[in-house]
């Protein structure tokens, strides 16, 4: 008997200890919450996660929190920068959502947000601030299509991302050619840049994460459709002048580009091209930093050119993307959340912002800044923008699943890479995706 | 006459020491190249021309990765979380082991069918529900949370392992201690313990590098830097490097040191330990 | 206390083990408790709520359609998914080369670790220690060898002569597979050769010996002493790897992404897909309730294995 009480007692004590590892830390968190309602008066603490963020990006925020908190000794940011895939930031993301933890402030703005009703719409915000003028229209209009259904304003804007082609100077220059302004150009001058022998290739090709959403926006540009569903709600993706561009632009794989495209991702696409071995990538400005280092500033190594003119003569850029910073319904100080995102749309700020990310500023003042001017490929993305004769496609980033479809079509887009589908099956089931998403969408909203 | 065993003993000397080569090019090949790569400098990595010996070799990789990344703090978290952990799951699997090797008793293919389960579905499903018990026990961004729930993911290996080792042990020496009136528990904990010593080190072991690799639960529910342990700051790490293949290997080197050192010193043990409790078992 | 004693005492051999019953029936129960409370405390809501989310439409994208649908998510799984069939053939697949191919090699490892030559200490050391590599660092490493361009396999294997062009490892249709599965057993293969190692030293000597007396060749005593005496050993662990590595994820979607052409996505990646990254709860949940009952078939299997194989104690 004496025997098992012992045990029992020594049971009971583990399962205490344990019991009270728990609640002792959990006791300790509840402390910490206590202690911080009572400081509430003194202090508000928010909290902002970005996305995508690298070393450089992620001092800048560092830097810019720093002086927030110097002006506003009462709130504390308290920042998360989650470098790398945004599948790591979805994630994580996502689970705060569900235990109705999302963070106060979020960059990264996407339309099923919305619909999870997790964000604070930002109009009686902006209507009593003094310095909502100075907010770019355009961005504040491409935010508010986000919401088809009231039009409200779900993100703060701080600028536009452009797309565009980058291209190695200094080889068309060698194999004298012109850079490329009109599609037979294009790929006449990746076939001719193309030498294997010296491990040069004409282009690189997206194959892995974020594949469709470069062919995609390739493929309007070529066909200069604007609209992404007819009249009577067909989707236009598997246009006749698309199917005719991926078969071409898809064709080019492993012919005049390397044979691991087929799963490269953005900082592989990156590495080839900083690596000397591909001519032309797509991707948008933000990468420019990161050439401006790898080829040390040598302008002849790197340039920004729009994507070559439409076959029907003009030039189309895809719909601009919403851009913005979040305000989460969940947000327990939203007087300070909103005093931090329009610190971070002041001239000063978002012209910083705007030159380490090589995006257009949403601030007018801060476009208007020497550096938007003077550097050659800012230059050109803002007169691209400001050009009135410039075409945008309606690009449905209001659709919730969007970006799934994209997901789901990316391992067709290696199929006909890899010659295994057509481009006929592939943009069919494309549109097919598309237009069950819309009708969803619509049922949803009726 | 005298030929035939000269070359079968050659024979055997060569069916030996050929494969023992090969297995040791295939397991060292990716540390020597990352070592390599890590001392390279990053024009050199890219270049088509491929440099076994780097020249020149530089540790300029290992500065920046060390003082950009914050791994003295993660590399204190990780220590914390695993030592904790480590520490209860060896002290429960040496309980369950016992139970389950010493007594028979209703429930327990049921507790057996209990441990497995938790086994029988990728962590990631359970992520959530996860976050919202250990919201509600207050623990998020917590250590606890982590420790709680690498207790849970690693007791039912650890305890089929001590079941096995605890089960090598002679019952004898439980009768005999009991009748110099030993109480149970000083049985488990003095008399039990020390002999199967080495099982124990093997599963702390195991535990150990479980815990310590463990990334999705951790990155999941920490969320602020300072909070960080070491695989998710290897995982920020590949997101801000992945273009620069040098500091991606300096970094992937700083990330191994530490459980390749504690490996070799305790995989003798390891060795021994195991031996026991898996064939006995 | 004193009664038992006393009863010890006078019939030792008899009441002792009458007494170690008797008196200890609940003993188990209070040594297993505080694990048990545990699993039940973090376990339980979190596989209940798979099972009910995977009877619902729940879907991050689609949230006005959200409720309860009864079996439907099971019915797209078995009969309407294009992508499932591909996905459990491509983890039976996986499954298998990599526990048969790591029981083999870890097999041989063990052997030749297990006789005495010079510096045996450090080359078991080495050769054991990919073992405690995470699946992310292994990516790190092995995606630096496989790079077409500045990887050293492909310059390796141009200076053999064995190729003549960089081929793309990780990027190649007849290469992406066994490239992974290459890269997986790198880790794997060790776990199996320190647990048949430690096996092996275990064989008590003698057995080997009274063999040697009959002229016995080493094959032989490899199949019918060393084997058998395995057998427990390996029963044990495979099934357990088995398990792990049906569910393992980091490794292959750090390396491929599931890619291409979904050749790499077993099915715990498909889940981690559908539900993670594109917030299909419900139907991602479905795919866990069949991966678990799939697992525990082989559970089962292994419980019963345990018993034939005599692993059950007493």
């Amino acid at each position: 008997m004496k025997m098992g009480k012992g045990i029992y007692r020594i049971s009971a004590v583990l399962i205490l200890s344990l019991s009270l590892l728990v609640s002792g830390c959990g006791g300790g968190g509840k402390k910490q919450a206590d202690s911080n309602s009572s400081e509430q008066a003194e202090q508000k603490k928010i909290s902002f996660w970005a996305a995508a963020v690298t070393p450089e990006r992620n001092q800048f925020f560092e830097e810019i929190i720093k002086e927030f908190e110097e002006q506003n000794p009462d709130i504390k940011v308290d920042f998360l920068g989650v470098p790398g895939d945004l599948s790591a930031y979805q994630q994580k993301v996502n689970v705060a959502i569900a235990a109705d933890q999302a963070p106060d402030i979020m960059n990264d703005f996407k339309a099923d947000l919305i619909s999870r009703d997790v964000l604070e719409p930002l109009d009686e915000y902006l209507a009593a601030w003094e310095d909502k003028d100075l907010i770019s229209q355009e961005t504040l209009e491409s935010n508010r299509k986000l919401d088809t259904k009231e039009g409200k304003l779900y993100a703060l804007p701080y600028s536009s991302q452009t797309w565009n082609l980058w291209v190695r100077p200094d080889w068309f220059k060698e194999a004298g050619l012109e850079l490329p302004d009109t599609w037979p150009d294009f790929f006449e001058a990746v076939e001719k840049l193309t030498d294997k022998s010296r491990d040069h290739y004409g282009l690189s090709i997206r194959g892995g994460a974020g594949s469709a959403n470069t062919l995609e926006m390739l493929m309007y540009s070529y066909s200069g459709i604007t609209e992404y569903f007819t009249a009577d709600g067909k989707a236009t993706i598997n246009d006749p002048l698309h199917t005719e561009f991926v078969e071409q632009y898809l064709g080019a794989y492993n012919v005049y580009t390397p044979e691991d495209d087929l799963n490269k991702g953005w900082s592989e696409l990156a590495a080839t091209f900083q690596s000397d071995k591909a001519a032309i990538v797509v991707h948008n400005l933000g990468s420019a930093s990161s050439h401006e280092k790898a080829f040390d500033g040598d302008r002849n190594k790197f340039a920004a050119i729009p994507f070559p003119q439409s076959v029907k003569g003009y030039r189309e850029h895809p719909g601009l993307m919403p851009l913005g910073l979040t305000m989460s319904k969940s947000a327990e100080h939203k007087d300070a959340v909103w005093k931090f995102m329009t610190f971070y749309l002041s001239h000063d700020i978002n012209s910083r912002y705007s030159e380490l990310y090589g995006e257009i500023p949403a601030n007018k003042d801060a476009a208007a800044d020497d550096w938007v001017q003077n550097v050659p490929y800012m230059k050109s993305a803002s007169d691209l923008l400001n050009n009135p004769e410039t075409k945008f496609a309606d690009t449905p980033y209001y659709l919730p699943g969007y970006g799934n479809v994209q997901k789901e079509v990316e391992p067709m887009i290696q199929k006909v890479m890899a010659k295994q589908m057509t481009a006929q099956e592939m943009l069919d089931e494309w549109a097919r995706l598309l237009m069950e998403e819309k009708e969803s969408y619509e049922q949803s909203n009726s | 006459m005298n030929k035939r065993p000269i070359w079968s003993k050659i024979g055997s000397k060569l069916l030996f020491y050929i494969p023992l080569a090969l297995t040791m090019i295939f397991v060292l090949l990716p540390f020597l190249w990352a070592i390599s790569t890590s001392l390279k400098r990053e024009s050199d990595v890219i270049s088509s021309k491929i440099q076994y010996i780097p020249s020149p070799a530089t540790l300029d990789n290992f500065v920046k990765v060390w003082t950009q990344n914050n791994f003295s703090t993660y590399f204190y978290n990780s220590l914390l979380v695993s030592l904790i952990s480590v520490v209860a799951i060896t002290v429960l699997s040496i309980m369950n082991g016992y139970a389950m090797s010493r007594f028979k008793f209703r429930g327990k293919g049921a507790f057996m069918l209990v441990l497995l389960a938790t086994q029988m579905m990728p962590v990631i499903l359970f992520i959530i529900p996860l976050f919202l018990i250990f919201k509600n026990l207050g623990l998020i961004n917590s250590p606890f949370s982590l420790v709680l729930f690498y207790i849970v993911s690693q007791v039912p290996f650890n305890t089929i392992l001590m079941r096995g080792f605890i089960s090598g042990t002679p019952k004898e020496i439980d009768e005999a201690a009991m009748v110099d009136g030993a109480g149970r528990l000083r049985i488990i904990f003095s008399i039990i313990t020390p002999i199967v010593l080495p099982g124990i080190v093997a599963t702390g072991a195991f535990a150990f590098i479980g815990v310590w690799n463990e990334f999705l639960v951790a990155f999941s529910f920490v969320t602020t830097p300072d909070r960080f342990t070491i695989p998710i700051g290897l995982k920020f790490m590949i997101g801000e490097f992945s273009v620069e293949y040098a500091s991606l290997a300096a970094g992937s080197i700083i990330g191994l040191i530490p459980p390749v050192l504690l490996f070799m010193y305790i995989q003798r043990y390891l060795i021994q330990g195991l031996g026991g409790g898996a064939v006995k078992g | 206390m004193a009664a038992t004693r006393l009863a010890q005492n006078e019939k030792p051999l008899y009441k002792k083990k009458r007494g170690w019953k008797k008196s200890d029936g609940w003993l188990p129960y209070v040594l297993i408790a505080p694990t048990f409370f545990l699993i039940v405390g973090v376990m339980v809501f979190p596989i209940f709520r798979v099972f009910d989310l995977s009877f619902q439409s729940y879907d991050f994208t689609r949230l006005k359609e959200a409720g309860y649908i009864g079996l439907e998510n099971f019915r797209n799984i078995f009969f309407h998914d294009k992508l499932f069939p591909g996905t459990v053939g491509i983890t039976v697949k996986w499954v298998v080369l990599e526990v048969v191919l790591q029981l083999v090699l870890g097999l041989i490892v063990a052997l030749l670790l297990n006789e005495t030559f010079k510096l045996r200490g450090l080359v078991r050391s080495l050769v054991l220690v990919p073992w405690a590599v995470s699946g992310v660092l292994t990516t790190m490493l092995w995606s630096l060898m496989y790079n077409q361009h500045i990887g050293v396999i492909n310059d390796l294997l141009k200076r053999l002569g064995i190729i003549h062009e960089n081929i793309a490892w990780l990027a190649n249709t007849h290469t992406v597979f066994g490239s992974v599965v290459i890269a997986e057993l790198w880790r794997g293969i060790p776990f199996f050769a320190i647990t048949l190692l430690a096996a092996l030293q275990s064989i008590p000597r003698e057995v080997y010996e009274s063999c040697e007396v009959d002229g016995a060749g080493k094959a032989r005593k490899l199949f019918y002493i060393t084997l058998p005496y395995l057998k427990e050993t390996i029963v044990f662990t495979t099934l357990l790897r088995a398990i792990w590595e049906f569910n393992s994820i980091d490794m292959i979607f750090t390396m491929t992404n599931g890619g291409p052409m979904d050749m790499t996505t077993t099915l715990p990646i498909y889940m981690m897909k559908t539900s993670i990254l594109e917030g299909n709860y419900g139907y991602g949940s479905a795919i866990g309730v069949v991966t678990f009952l799939f697992l525990m078939i082989f559970v089962i299997l292994y419980l019963w294995l345990n018993k034939a194989g005599g692993m059950q104690d007493e």
